[in-house]
């Protein structure tokens, strides 16, 4: 997280709210790799070629977990929407809580 | 079976339609009613180009072969949207922000504005995207000859190449017509975006409908399919892990990479938040068009010829099953896959070849720059629109000459490969401050390079361009150099390979490069700016200075931007200025959003080069750099300008202090005065007051008596007058009511009048007086009589004050820058230093000495008529004794003899 010296070391609870749910925005995704990259497991090993697979089976896990993705990306972005105010103009000056340091900004590791 | 002409007459008028609805769009749009027109629904909707015809059609074939593998290539973008948070909203917003206009913008913009990596990003974009044009040429020709190959009498052979012809003029046209009306990246294409809307629902309900029908029209259901998907040949194919992820990875990947989909996605957004509705809109589309494949597939295979292709089972099956209309709706939602695709791709591309090479090489190949004659708007649209012309052809003609077979089947994962190298440097660039040009530019190039060896160049197939021989033994012989085995890793699949490869050493040449090299300013706060996007909301400086006139840049402007956008541009900027006209003073924030803007119509590289050109000041300083990036320099800044005002401060409040000092001193002084000289009216008047009334009451007095008692009332009396005249004397000089009566004289007979003066005062006393008598013959014109009274003043001062045991005084006439001066110096105690600035003041008195014959009033006197004659008289310390310098007017001493 960034540097939050400045910041009072307890936020009120809607500011918390927010905060768990960009947490979950950055989780949503590494959950979904994580399910969607099970079929690497599916066919591996020695017994694995002849078998035969319940494709439908299969089919039906897969497009689960993408249903789940969108209803989870559907909320999220229900929550989102008011963290996520874009500028006033491509090069006006920001608005709200753009100005506050943002959690997906990467950590300043440059040579400045 | 639907026939030729009807099928023509469909295809001409879905184009029409197409054609209409992109017209009102944009009439729409010029009118300002953009409303709906950037609704989250038109942007997830625009989207979907990423579901071209070879994904439409191809995924079917794709299933058939290797049963679920083809849902990765909806995977992969499934996740990148779902963590849009992540990535893409910084994608959009830099964009926005820098008025990115295509990726080889985004990555030259990143690096410093680097013309050279630009254009490296848009040849590889080309070389990439040209095999996938053709690719969707020959989606639509084939799906064409399915119809054909049902009435063969009236469709030769020939008349798919006529096809593949006319379909790609028709886009051409259209594309040139839509694409490039206006230049600004931020003026977005309506009419295209709302086309490619449309054709977005066509494909969708083409595929569900096939579906629908499969499933519960020929499949019996979902129960029974399921058993059928279960039991067909697809189910024996195995997962292969490393592909699925390979390809996961690499449809991501293509997502942020592929120029069309950089362009739909981040160029045409209007808004950050059509994102949130994106991220779960677009999943669900792509989601619902992948849902039939599979049984489409699994009953295609069931129900068709062995010898059929498995890529228009889409098409086919429901000619098959009699259902031509239907046939005729998927006919119709590959043709819109293939060409929204080929649409916006051209436009992609034809942005990134007009900024990143025309341009450049036109600025370049013109000595006298981009301030001098020539429409560069028209140099652009032209170059644009020849490039969507030259692209299209070259799709066509790659599609002729590769014959159309299998081997262009396989190019659309190629294709992705090849874009995909720009990821590394991408990424990088967005979060890592470190990175580079250099390390962008040995990234991309060896990435392209490792591409071109290890899959595009022997998809050509053996003996096209690498000989079968040199593919089975490598180059030379060297097997470790194998282009599908690079350093003997032979049991992959090519594409996994490649991608594993030209990943990693893509990514270990951009890290090391980046390491090793140091960037120049303009990278660092580009770097800067863009990995800090969401802190950093400040204009960056990039001008530090310039000698350009207003009125050039206006003209260039007009050149890009057209008449009126420039007008309202600097009118605009003028009037932030307080300004009347269209003519704003050129500062650097100007110059920064003039630059910025031409940006969005021609590309940061260009823009900044052009810019460059019409301003000869540096492009940016280290100055500017600390100023912008360093934010402890301004706080430096900052408080070194405090210092300063403290020290002046501090300073001012010394210069008080002793103001006040004086003030206190004066006071205390004017109360002694007033003490002293109530003293010394009360003295005569008491004494006059006491000899009157002896007078008057004493009728026996003797007449020496009342002589001497008269005399002392007498004396006692012009003491009082010669105080009051005094007092009298420094009030008329004091409020300038004074005339001045100059005569000429010798300095020395003024001296002389003063001494002889001054002789009965405190005469008792011995008295040297020491004169120069030969420096002394001097000519002067003044009023002598108000210079006698002054050197009197003095000469009595010495005459009274001067406590050595041999008084003395020296008069020295000196020469001071071409003035006369005159020096009263005595040998007694002088003035003490914290009194030496109150002697001139009113009131002000060293002593009490009762010899005093003024009242402190004498040097005061003295003061204000040296300044009335034109003169000076100050205390000249460190004399041995009171010194004080009488300055004579500048002209008398000029007019002396």
């Amino acid at each position: 997280m960034p540097d939050q010296r400045d910041k009072p070391l307890f936020l009120a609870r809607q500011g918390y709210r927010q905060r768990r749910v960009i947490d979950a925005a950055w989780v949503l995704p590494v959950f979904g790799a994580f399910l969607l990259l099970v079929p690497v497991l599916w066919d591996l090993g020695p017994s694995g070629s002849d078998a035969p697979r319940r494709l439908a089976e299969r089919g039906v896990y897969i497009f689960g977990v993408w249903a789940l993705l969108v209803g989870g990306a559907a909320l999220l972005g229900r929550r989102l929407r008011d963290v996520a105010s874009p500028p006033a103009d491509e090069a006006g000056a920001p608005q709200g809580d753009a100005h506050r340091p943002d959690p997906a900004a990467a950590p300043d590791d440059g040579p400045v | 079976m639907p026939g030729f002409n009807l099928l023509l007459q469909v295809c001409l008028a879905y184009v029409a339609v197409l054609f209409a609805v992109a017209f009102w769009a944009e009439r729409r749009a010029r009118a300002g009613r953009v409303g709906w027109l950037r609704s989250p629904l038109i942007y997830t909707l625009s989207l979907s180009i990423y579901c071209t015809g070879w994904t439409f059609y191809g995924a079917v074939g794709y299933a058939a072969r290797s049963g679920l593998e083809y849902l990765c290539i909806y995977l992969g973008p499934t996740l990148v949207m779902v963590g849009w948070w992540v990535l893409l909203r910084k994608l959009v917003r830099v964009a926005r922000t820098q008025r990115i206009t295509s990726v080889a913008d985004l990555i030259s913009s990143r690096y410093g504005k680097s013309a050279l990596l630009g254009g490296l990003v848009t040849l590889l974009a080309v070389v990439g995207t040209t095999p996938y044009i053709a690719l969707q040429l020959q989606s639509v020709t084939l799906s064409f000859s399915v119809f054909a190959g049902s009435a063969e009498d009236v469709w030769p052979a020939p008349n798919l190449h006529a096809t593949a012809i006319w379909l790609a003029v028709g886009m051409t046209a259209f594309t040139i017509l839509f694409g490039t009306r206006n230049l600004d990246a931020n003026e977005r294409h309506h009419g295209v975006v709302t086309a490619i809307a449309l054709e977005a629902l066509v494909k969708l309900a083409a595929l569900l409908a096939v579906g629908v029908f499969v499933v519960w029209g020929a499949g019996g259901g979902l129960g029974a399919m399921a058993e059928r998907i279960n039991a067909s040949p697809i189910a024996a194919a195995p997962t292969d892990g490393s592909r699925w992820l390979a390809l996961t990875f690499l449809s991501g990947a293509a997502l942020l990479c592929l120029p069309r989909m950089f362009q739909v996605l981040v160029v045409e957004n209007s808004d950050e938040r059509h994102l949130i509705t994106a991220s779960w809109a677009f999943p669900l589309y792509l989601a619902l068009m992948s849902l039939f494949v599979v049984p489409i597939a699994v009953v295609g295979l069931e129900i068709l010829p062995a010898s059929a292709n498995p890529d228009l089972f889409v098409v086919t099956l429901p000619m098959a099953l009699g259902q031509d209309w239907l046939a005729l709706l998927a006919f119709l939602g590959g043709f819109s896959s293939a060409t929204s695709m080929v649409i916006v791709a051209t436009i992609a591309l034809s942005t990134m070849v007009s900024n990143h090479v025309v341009l450049p090489l036109w600025l370049r190949l013109r000595p006298e720059g981009a301030t001098v004659s020539g429409d560069v708007r028209e140099v652009v649209l032209t170059s644009r629109r020849l490039s969507i012309a030259a692209l299209i052809g070259l799709g066509y003609l790659y599609y002729r000459f590769s014959g159309g077979g299998a081997a262009l089947a396989a190019i659309g994962l190629i294709s992705f490969v090849g874009v995909v190298q720009v990821l590394p440097a991408m990424l990088g660039g967005l979060f890592w401050r470190g990175a580079t040009r250099v390390g962008a530019g040995c990234g991309v190039g060896l990435g392209f390079l490792l591409w071109l060896y290890t899959l595009f160049l022997p998809s050509f197939g053996p003996d096209v361009v690498f000989s079968a021989r040199m593919m089975a033994e490598g180059p030379w012989g060297i097997a470790l150099l194998r282009p599908h085995a690079l350093f003997g890793l032979d049991a992959l699949d090519p594409v996994v390979h490649a991608v594993l490869w030209s990943m990693v050493l893509n990514t270990a040449a951009f890290v090391t490069g980046s390491l090793v090299s140091f960037p120049t300013p303009l990278e660092r706060l580009q770097g800067a700016q863009i990995v800090n996007v969401f802190d950093y909301t400040a204009s960056r400086r990039g001008w530090s200075q310039s000698s350009v006139e207003a009125e050039d840049l206006l003209i260039t402007a007009q050149r890009i931007l057209g008449a009126a956008e420039a007008q309202s541009l600097f009118r605009a900027e003028a009037r932030a200025q307080g300004k009347v006209g269209y003519l704003p003073e050129i500062t650097p924030d100007f110059i920064d959003r003039f630059e910025r803007r031409l940006a969005g119509s021609v590309g940061a590289a260009t823009a900044h080069a052009m810019t460059g050109q019409m301003i000869s000041g540096t492009a940016v300083s280290v100055a500017d750099l600390m100023a912008v990036a360093d934010e402890t320099a301004q706080i430096k800044e900052y408080s070194t300008q405090l210092e300063q005002k403290s020290r002046e401060l501090a300073r001012t409040a010394r210069q008080l202090r002793d103001a006040n000092e004086k003030l206190t001193a004066l006071s205390v002084q004017k109360d002694a005065f007033l003490s002293q000289i109530s003293h010394e009216l009360r003295t005569p008047m008491t004494s006059i007051r006491a000899f009157s009334e002896i007078l008057m009451s004493a009728d026996d007095l003797s007449s020496a008596d009342k002589t001497r008692y008269s005399r002392i009332i007498q004396d006692e009396a012009m003491r009082l007058t010669r105080l009051l005249d005094a007092l009298l004397d420094l009030n008329v000089l004091e409020h300038g009511k004074v005339t001045i009566a100059p005569e000429r004289a010798l300095l020395r007979d003024v001296i002389d009048r003063a001494v002889l003066a001054t002789s009965a005062v405190n005469a008792a006393g011995a008295f040297t007086i020491d004169r120069v008598e030969s420096a002394e013959g001097v000519e002067i014109h003044t009023d002598l009589d108000r210079l006698a009274q002054v050197f009197i003043n003095l000469i009595a001062n010495a005459r009274k004050y001067c406590d050595a045991p041999r008084p003395r005084l020296r008069i020295r006439v000196t020469r001071l820058d071409g003035r006369l001066a005159v020096d009263f110096i005595d040998n007694g105690h002088g003035i003490p230093v914290d009194s030496q600035a109150l002697i001139f003041e009113k009131f002000s008195r060293l002593s009490d000495q009762s010899a005093a014959g003024g009242a402190g009033l004498g040097l005061a006197i003295c003061r204000e008529i040296m300044a009335k004659l034109g003169g000076s008289v100050t205390y000249l310390p460190g004399q041995g004794g009171a010194g004080f310098r009488v300055i004579l007017p500048d002209a008398q001493a000029a007019s002396a003899a």
